[in-house]
């Protein structure tokens, strides 16, 4: 019984931490600054929550 | 081109064992992402995303500025980049300037033009051409820009991401057969890249230069005789039409395919979304006269000094005699000091076209001399007086010494 209480415990807290990491709002990345450039630009999830905007001109092809 | 999502034109994507954007481009990595971009680093995790790309510091493209951003270690480069080709579109400062002040003007007369023109030139046009992160980072900005290869400064441009994103419709659809019953320009079926024949220096100053045919003198400049210059007398059709000053067939009359042709252009951003589509069918329409359209026409050669050959291929250009009237310049007072049918070299080469196809043991000459069994359908291939009599009426003085109709041999039929 304590044995299979302590194993639920562990995946329920493996998985918190596994949707924690994952949660775009938190900017997490791995080995950087999330408030960094670099730790921006790398980061995939953040950049599909914020960079939405379009912001260059296009046009041409002659 | 289809745009990238807005973050994915600003990812730097780490893969394998990269774990930076120093593993992606080592030299470039140690200046520093707000060295050149400004904006504000750290930010803060409330305010981060606005924080960091505050538009009162924030650069997108620092390499508008090359002289701070990238002068350091590429001065020379900088220095006659300000002059080259690309950077101040001197071909197309000839055009504006012959049709607003004459036929004998040039580029360098170009600032004698009313400033509605000089303005709107540097607003519309020069907002193309180009900066050097458009062509060494990023998609340009003509395909609404975006990292090509997570920011990676390459030395080399990408074909398709850079080149082919600007030279659309008159490039990359010949060189890869897009339109309809044609096929890919043998050099693109070989694997050749634009470099491979374009050789000579994209940075270099080009300001001596009205136009960049003008280009000829300049080392590496591609030329078809740099190649096959041997096959001069290699069949009797080279032999008789092989060209010369003012003499023979432009290389292109007869082994280029149809080729896109263009009405109505080019400002107020009219043309800016919905260009250069290859879709279900290759003509496209649009507001303002606005036509893209397949076309093959021989033309007489009307500038010998400068092109080889008596006959030419020659495309519509994409200008009409109010063109600018959204920059406010109502009429072009020079309109037809200049071709509207201009020569042109199609990036759809073959060794045997709708003109050379020889099935059978047919002569070539049978699908493009007016006489014989075939002249009534080869007079589709020749761009005749009455022809822009009829469907380019405003254009009609501009392109007197383009129509074929005086110089033709005596006894081929006219139209």
């Amino acid at each position: 019984m304590k044995n299979t209480t302590l194993g639920i415990s562990l995946i329920v807290g493996l998985q918190m931490v596994a949707f924690w990491a994952c949660d775009p709002g938190l900017e997490t990345v791995t080995g950087s600054d999330p408030n960094t450039c670099e730790g921006c630009h790398t980061n995939e999830a953040a950049l599909k929550k914020y960079a939405h905007t379009e912001t260059t001109t296009g046009g041409g092809g002659g | 081109m289809t745009p990238l999502e807005p973050w994915e034109k600003v990812l730097i994507e780490l893969k394998g064992s990269v774990q930076s954007f120093a593993g992606i481009d080592q030299t470039h990595a140690l200046i520093g992402c707000v060295n050149c971009h400004g904006g504000t680093e750290p930010a803060s995790y409330i305010n981060g995303f606005y924080e960091a790309h505050d538009s009162t510091t924030f650069i997108k493209d620092p390499s508008l500025n090359p002289e701070q951003n990238c002068n350091p270690c590429h001065a020379a480069k900088v220095e006659s980049n300000k002059n080259s080709m690309h950077s101040m579109a001197w071909g197309e400062r000839t055009a504006i300037a012959q049709r607003e002040l004459g036929a004998a003007v040039d580029h360098n007369d170009f600032d004698s033009c009313p400033v509605a023109l000089t303005d709107g030139f540097d607003g519309d046009c020069t907002s193309c051409h180009t900066t050097c992160g458009q062509c060494h980072v990023s998609r340009p900005n003509s395909v609404h820009g975006g990292f090509i290869n997570s920011h990676r400064f390459s030395a080399t441009p990408d074909q398709t991401n850079n080149c082919m994103a600007c030279h659309g419709t008159r490039i990359s659809v010949d060189f890869k057969g897009s339109l309809t019953g044609n096929k890919p320009d043998v050099h693109y079926l070989q694997g050749k890249k634009c470099w491979d024949c374009h050789k000579e220096d994209m940075h270099a100053d080009a300001s001596s230069y009205a136009t960049r045919y003008h280009m000829v003198d300049m080392d590496g400049y591609p030329t078809c005789s740099g190649c096959h210059g041997a096959e001069a007398t290699s069949n009797n059709y080279h032999s008789e039409h092989w060209p010369g000053s003012g003499d023979g067939l432009s290389c292109f009359v007869c082994h280029s395919q149809p080729y896109y042709n263009c009405n109505s252009c080019h400002t107020n951003g009219e043309w800016q979304e919905g260009y250069a589509q290859v879709g279900d069918t290759d003509v496209h329409t649009g507001d303002k006269g606005y036509s893209e359209y397949p076309e093959f026409r021989i033309g007489y050669n009307y500038d010998m000094d400068l092109h080889d050959g008596k006959w030419i291929v020659v495309r519509h250009i994409p200008v009409s005699v109010d063109s600018y009237e959204p920059w406010g310049h109502a009429t072009l007072a020079e309109y037809g000091a200049r071709p509207t049918w201009e020569y042109t070299s199609p990036h759809n080469i073959r060794r045997f076209t709708a003109q050379t196809d020889t099935t059978g043991g047919a002569s070539c000459s049978e699908n493009c001399h007016l006489e014989g069994a075939k002249a009534e359908l080869n007079r589709k291939r020749f761009l005749w007086q009455s022809f822009i009599d009829s469907a380019y009426t405003e254009e009609v003085k501009a392109n007197l010494p383009v129509v074929v109709d005086d110089d033709l041999p005596s006894g081929w039929l006219r139209y």
